[in-house]
């Protein structure tokens, strides 16, 4: 039995359409209930829907075999699993935004609202500018329409709720993606099904 | 009596008197060393730790110790080998450890085996042997990858590949990302015949056999072949003993190249979601010291043993016997006695200590002994 990691939500559903195009389907997903396990005893595997942020975590630790997270994610945490694939979906772009009428004060400590916390400290220090992280959850937008801080760096997909929060984006950090990881035990230990599933996805997506 | 005894310990504990007496056999000595060492050995060889933070301390004549987080550096640094004359250690020790997943410091149990001096390939071959042997001991379902540094460093060398560039080329290794190293390699305008063999080169990986025979296609310099024929002259030795069959050779496995130039493995074990024994040839950290001199050697964690035997269904005590204040206390005591000299592991109380798992519970009144209930 494999365990795959998925991130609830609008890029799990791509992703279990996706391997059920090559094989692994699951019934149960149609059952659209709330359970975080889906069984698929007939492709045997067993699929989590876990939150975004923590896929990377269940398969770092083995509780997944593979996993589908944003590279986003990945770069933040950087765990220690194999990515093996760049799947092309659920793509979008880590970046800096700001107010529409923003302009920088070089003079000033920058103050950088995020929950990419590792990514933000990184990105500036390889501009050797001094920044005040400021660890946000979620609503990140909010940040700078009440001055909490001077920009925000995140996930930029269409650029709608930044247009509608009367902000922009100010530069692009990153493209994201999604990717399949895969934690390095299992890559050894259930090889043939991993290497299976790539194979087909390969083939699916025609990388 | 001493079958009891080994009876009596964790499995973690009896693994590891095992393990020490495999290492004995095969002519390896207990290495003892200070928990501290000074600072300037960490500080100056601070690429061959895992992590670079270090526990420091002044100690009464102002010198900056450190907390050992290796123990491989100290072993290197001290030893007695020539290449005349090599040596075998094998050690139990603590270090201390930055862990990033917990974000602060950890003690570390560390096992681990060097073998200093004149190397070939019978001694890479006992090294990886026990190492190898070390896994079959913890966990019958095992697996190991083994590597070569120098193959790495032959083709990068050749394609004149600069430091700062082979170092993020290590990393997208490492974590086989090939779409990444694809892009990589042609953002920094590497030549496409380049870039073909560095891409092929990381995706090496599977069965011993076939993946050192497609390993032997993309060898075209002289380093890289020889690198390959100590795999291949390691490997037969492993399998002619049946220690092949677990072997998988694989590439994407890299280490710094400044002190691993050659063969380099990570042992696995079903159960255990990370590599829980590393090791390979160290010779480029010898030479740092100044010692014209090869080594190998693993370390296994033993922290990671924690993974497996966390849920131990073992109960603590084969027979709990609760007595009342009013019972026969030579009678209990002759009782007790009498099963500890069965070798049954027995414990006393007047009431019932909480959380205790005991294989049957008995009662011992005036009138003596009874049954009180007994679990599966």
């Amino acid at each position: 039995m494999l365990n795959i990691a998925l991130p609830k939500g609008r890029l799990g559903d791509q992703v279990l359409s996706l391997f059920s195009k090559i094989g692994y389907e699951c019934a149960a997903i149609y059952e659209n209930d709330r359970r975080l396990v889906l069984e698929s005893p007939e492709s045997d595997v067993r699929y989590l829907l876990v939150k975004p942020s923590d896929v990377a975590i269940y398969v770092e630790y083995g509780a997944a075999d593979i996993g589908v997270v944003g590279k986003d994610i990945l770069l933040d945490s950087a765990p220690d699993v194999y990515e093996l694939l760049d799947l092309g979906i659920g793509k979008c772009r880590l970046a800096v935004a700001g107010k529409e009428d923003y302009a920088e004060n070089r003079e000033a400590v920058l103050r950088v609202a995020t929950k990419f916390q590792n990514v933000t400290k990184k990105y500036y220090s390889s501009l050797n500018r001094d920044i005040e992280i400021i660890k946000l959850n979620g609503s990140i937008e909010l940040a700078p329409i009440l001055g909490l801080s001077d920009v925000i760096v995140d996930i930029v997909e269409s650029g709608k709720t930044l247009r509608e929060n009367h902000l922009k984006v100010l530069e692009e950090i990153v493209p994201v993606s999604a990717r399949l990881i895969a934690n390095r035990a299992s890559y050894l230990f259930k090889n043939d099904l991993i290497m299976d599933i790539m194979r087909k996805l390969e083939e699916v997506l025609s990388l | 009596m001493e079958q009891n005894l080994l009876d009596m310990l964790r499995r973690d504990e009896r693994i590891t008197l095992e393990l020490r007496a495999l290492y004995e056999k095969y002519g390896y000595r207990k290495y003892r060393m200070s928990k501290f060492e000074e600072y300037g050995l960490y500080l100056e060889n601070k690429n061959f730790l895992k992590s670079q933070q270090i526990i420091t301390f002044h100690d009464l004549d102002g010198r900056v110790l450190a907390l050992k987080p290796d123990v491989t550096l100290s072993i290197a640094k001290n030893t007695h080998a020539s290449a005349a004359s090599s040596e075998k250690f094998y050690y139990i020790e603590n270090v201390y450890r930055l862990d990033k997943r917990s974000g602060g410091y950890r003690e570390i149990s560390q096992l681990g085996l060097e073998y200093i001096g004149r190397l070939d390939d019978r001694a890479s071959w006992e090294v990886i042997c026990l190492a190898q042997q070390t896994l079959a001991a913890i966990h019958p379902r095992h697996h190991m990858q083994l590597s070569h540094m120098g193959y790495w460093i032959s083709l990068l060398d050749g394609l004149n590949v600069d430091a700062l560039l082979r170092r993020e080329l290590m990393e997208l290794i490492r974590g086989k990302r090939l779409h990444e190293l694809r892009e990589r390699l042609q953002g920094a305008g590497v030549a496409p015949a380049a870039k073909k063999l560095i891409l092929e080169a990381a995706s090496l990986a599977g069965g011993f056999a076939q993946t050192l025979a497609a390993a032997r296609a993309g060898a075209i310099y002289q380093g890289m072949a020889a690198a390959l024929d100590e795999l291949e002259a390691v490997y037969a030795l492993l399998e002619a003993r049946g220690w092949g069959g677990d072997l998988m050779l694989d590439f994407s496995l890299v280490s710094d190249s400044d002190y691993y130039g050659g063969v380099i493995f990570q042992g696995f074990v079903e159960g255990v979601p990370r590599a829980l024994l590393t090791g390979g040839y160290y010779g480029n950290l010898l030479r740092k010291f100044g010692r014209e001199l090869d080594a190998i050697g693993f370390a296994v964690d033993l922290n990671e043993l924690g993974f497996l035997y966390r849920s131990s269904q073992e109960n603590d005590v084969d027979a709990l016997i609760l007595y009342d204040k009013d019972a026969d206390m030579d009678a209990l005591l002759t009782c007790a006695d009498a099963w500890i000299a069965e070798g049954k592991r027995v414990r006393l109380e007047s009431s019932a200590p909480e959380g205790i798992r005991a294989a049957a519970t008995y009662h011992f009144t005036k009138n003596g002994l009874k049954e009180a209930e007994k679990h599966a």
